[in-house]
């Protein structure tokens, strides 16, 4: 008998009905695989539409978004920030936050829903160093070690209103007998989170099984017999192909409750997105809008190939990024390159239509030049509507599922934006704590 | 000759020397005393415009230098002026580019003609003349707009100095003859003459002979170098000679020991010392010069220190990177109203300064709060007739064992504020 499961039965009964209070989620629609619900938390009075975009934060925060321009995003549905648990290891300690009352006082974000995960959605390459007591993550003060019991004592101090357990997250490529390992440590870590978790806070169970189609559903089955709120579907965006992705995901979805909500880390562009939506995924974490505001891009995809008056003709790929120079460096229909000497002088916004403060304030001319300038608000102003404009994407998702149209929906979103391509590597900020960028994009002073 | 005049400035208050005014500009109803944000390149630090409006910013800076660099004054005209191209409605003003020029670029030379300096793009000689400095100026559309002036640090002496007061004087007259839009923007001249009490009068003289062309005036030359007690005799003694129903701004020049900005400076952290004193103590040149009947400040320390840390606060500065801060549940200031302090910890400040960029958002929009509450806190105390206790408390909790400086009691005595 494996320790997990004589854990396993001594935590049940009390912990569900303590996360019940605390989380609900009820399925509104579905569309094919594609599923849209809300999920609420009663306690906090705080309800999240789904599918949603869960914000990236770095110790919390944001990289480039001050509080009263986090919450003039609110109106767009941006409810819900993504926590990286190993981000409060060292600096910020897990005792400063508990000292605070928790991550909702600590960071002033009293009215947003945390989820709290151990892995990076800007900065993860899986599979660092792991042992039975251990998994290894890169943080800002560096590499560290982690056992299941550090980690459920920063999530004690967090008290986040959802959190993933320590996981033992591999790439796809991981052999059988690796991938085998990673199930069962990550289950057997699950067990002594749940036992740790004396603030019954909801716990989304971390799926593994990389790219192993026997491991995969043994993960999601053992996971979902566990006294957990939700999934988290781990080990994805680690090498597995986009043409294989669609399999794994439902070799693991299959034999997951339909009733409770799913999480995924690792898919990130809107065509991956899409592929996890239609494979029944609720929550994403994506550093998408950040990835593109590092590099001096905008978001210019149209949300819905219904919704013409946004990144019509007018914008985007016909935009002055081809007039006479060629297309901009890294500029698509999806995109705009805000670096391109051909935005100069256009007064456009970056979007015309979009409502975002930026677009209703600034000018690409402005924008091009605060990134010449290597000036910090142009990345404030970018962050802005790039994550304005990701979550009017994820809404126009949930239209479209509502009214049954979701493949129809995705196939003129691919057919659109044929040219685009995923070549958005996300970049990763360093861990050593300065912000990285490419070429051209501001650095933060050195000190 | 109202004419020739964009500005209306009208003495609400007076405390001894000190008074509260109303300054209308073309974009804005100001209230001095004033603290003007930098907003070198046509930003403030990454705050927003919305952000510097509801921080009670009244006039930001621009650079000429920076801005006829990139993104030329060409195009910010074409763009229908600088507070269109940023989308700040509210007041601005740019400095004439010359003092830049002379001490960013080593290879900067300055003739009867104008700066001639090679270009930072492609090294060729390029000429500053008054004339092309007001036309830039004219492009880029501020509020208030300065006429090139002979800068020399306030450390040289000997007959330099006299010569760069001649030639401010005639550059003067070439910046008022250049000036296309004086129905818009408000040309101030420059007093100059170092820390020579004969010069500077000279040069006042001078330039109040010119009175009927220029709606306000600026104490130049004054540099984070020199003394303080030189400092605030040369402030005295134009303030006490410069016309009552102009306002007077004094220029942060800041320069360091060896004559080279405080930029260069900057690249270490104020913590270790290495920053000009005068920067260190800001608020307390703003009080002291505010005595002395000064009405408009500027100055990039609040943001540039917020960058690497330190905070502004009621007794001094506060560096956060300070191991003491880690565990320090307190907001930077238990009595600042700025939504930092509402919101954040000096503890989760310490964990992201100089490390993340929201830590450096944070700090400067607490920053320019705290100068923003300063300025208006004096103009209050002006207004209600309070300034002298006003000046005792701030020195009370500046220099809480009573070492107040020297310099500031002697600046305070004729001021008629007894410390
Ligand atoms: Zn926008
Ligand atoms: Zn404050």
């Amino acid at each position: 008998m494996t320790p997990w499961r004589r854990l396993r039965s001594a935590a049940l009964p009390s912990q569900t009905l303590t996360a019940l209070k605390m989380l609900s989620f009820a399925i509104d629609a579905n569309s094919g695989g594609a599923r849209t619900g809300v999920l609420s938390f009663p306690s906090r009075g705080l309800t999240l539409p789904t599918p949603a975009l869960l914000v990236y934060t770095r110790k919390g925060l944001p990289l480039n978004l001050m509080p009263d321009l986090l919450d003039e995003l609110k109106d767009d549905g941006v409810t819900t920030l993504q926590l990286n648990t190993m981000h409060f290891i060292e600096g910020p300690s897990a005792d400063t936050v508990r000292k605070a009352g928790g991550a909702h006082n600590f960071l002033g974000v009293q009215d947003y829903i945390l989820l709290a995960l151990g892995r990076d959605a800007m900065n993860f390459e899986g599979g660092g160093p792991a042992s039975a007591t251990y998994a290894s993550f890169d943080t800002p003060s560096g590499r560290r070690q982690v056992t299941p019991e550090a980690y459920a004592d920063i999530i004690d101090a967090l008290r986040p209103d959802i959190f993933v357990p320590l996981a033992d997250d591999i790439p796809s490529t991981s052999g059988r007998k690796r991938v085998k390992q990673s199930v069962d440590r990550s289950l057997s870590w699950l067990d002594e989170c749940i036992e740790r978790n004396k603030q019954g806070i909801p716990i989304f169970g971390s799926v593994q099984g990389g790219s192993n189609l026997y491991e995969r559903p043994r993960s999601a089955e053992e996971t979902a017999v566990r006294d957990v709120a939700g999934f988290h579907l781990g080990g994805f965006g680690l090498g597995e192909s986009f043409d294989e992705r669609p399999t794994l995901l439902a070799a693991a979805i299959d034999k997951l409750p339909p009733s409770k909500p799913r999480h995924v880390s690792g898919l990130s562009v809107p065509e991956e997105i899409l592929q996890g939506v239609a494979a029944g995924v609720d929550l994403f974490d994506s550093a998408y809008p950040l990835s593109l505001t590092l590099a001096g891009l905008a978001m210019t995809f149209p949300v819905s190939h219904e919704s013409p008056e946004v990144g019509s003709a007018d914008g985007i790929g016909s935009s002055g990024a081809t007039e006479g120079e060629g297309p901009a460096l890294g500029a698509d229909c999806s995109k705009l390159n805000l670096l391109s000497l051909a935005l100069r002088e256009d007064p456009r916004p970056l979007l015309p239509g979009c409502q975002c403060y930026t677009c209703r304030n600034h000018t690409r001319a402005y924008l091009h030049h605060l990134l010449n300038a290597h000036e910090m608000l142009a990345q404030v102003l970018l962050e802005i509507h790039n994550t304005h404009h990701y979550t009017r994407f994820f809404r126009a998702i949930r239209q479209s599922i509502i009214e049954d149209r979701f493949d129809r929906f995705r196939q003129a979103f691919v057919d659109r934006c044929r040219t685009t391509q995923i070549d958005v590597k996300p970049m990763a900020p360093k861990p050593s704590g300065r912000t990285s960028r490419i070429d051209g994009v501001h650095e933060l002073e050195k000190c | 000759d109202a004419a020739s005049m964009a500005l209306q400035f009208e003495v609400l208050a007076r405390s001894g020397r000190a008074r509260a005014s109303q300054l209308t500009l073309p974009h804005y109803e100001c209230a001095t005393p004033m603290f003007m944000p930098v907003g070198t390149q046509g930003s403030v630090k990454g705050l927003t415009s919305e952000q510097l409006a509801e921080l009670d910013c009244h006039v930001i800076l621009g650079n000429t230098y920076h801005l006829a660099n990139r993104p030329g004054s060409d195009l910010i005209d074409r763009m229908g002026g600088l507070h269109h191209f940023i989308n700040w409605k509210r007041g601005m003003l740019t400095d004439s580019g010359g003092f830049q020029m002379v001490s960013l670029l080593h290879l900067a030379d300055i003739t009867e003609e104008g700066v001639t300096f090679q270009s930072p793009v492609d090294g060729r000689p390029m000429l500053l003349t008054p004339e092309q400095s007001i036309r830039i100026q004219n492009e880029i559309g501020a509020d208030i707009i300065m006429a090139l002036d002979d800068v020399v640090s306030s450390l040289v002496t000997g007959p330099r100095i006299e010569e760069a007061m001649h030639r401010t004087l005639r550059w003067i007259d070439r910046c008022i003859e250049a000036h296309s839009r004086s129905n818009e923007q408000n040309l101030f001249g420059i007093i100059q003459g170092g820390l020579d009490p004969r010069l500077r009068d000279l040069c006042l003289k001078g330039m109040m002979e010119r009175d009927k062309d220029l709606p306000g005036y600026a104490i130049g030359g004054l540099a984070g170098g020199e003394d303080k007690a030189s400092f605030w005799r040369v402030v005295a003694q134009c303030t006490a000679a410069l016309p009552d129903n102009k306002p007077r701004y004094v220029m942060t020049v800041e320069t360091g020991l060896d004559g080279k900005l405080a930029e260069d400076f900057s690249l270490s952290p104020p913590s270790l010392g290495s920053a000009p004193m005068c920067a260190r103590r800001y608020p307390l040149d703003i009080v002291v010069c505010s005595a002395l009947g000064a009405d408009m400040y500027d100055c990039v320390y609040p943001t540039r220190t917020a960058r690497f840390g330190t905070a502004l606060v009621p007794e001094g500065t506060l560096r956060l990177k300070l191991a003491d801060m880690k565990h320090d549940m307190r907001p930077i200031d238990p009595t600042c109203a700025c939504m930092v302090c509402q919101k954040y910890t000096r503890a989760y400040l310490h964990a992201v300064v100089t490390k993340e960029p929201i830590g450096a958002y944070l700090v400067s929009y607490h920053n320019v709060a705290y100068m923003m509450r300063l300025t208006r806190d004096i103009r209050t105390a002006i207004t209600q007739q309070r300034f002298p206790q006003y000046v005792r408390d701030f020195l009370q909790c500046q220099f809480p064992k009573g070492d107040i400086p020297d310099w500031v009691r002697d600046a305070l005595k004729v001021a008629g504020i007894d410390v």
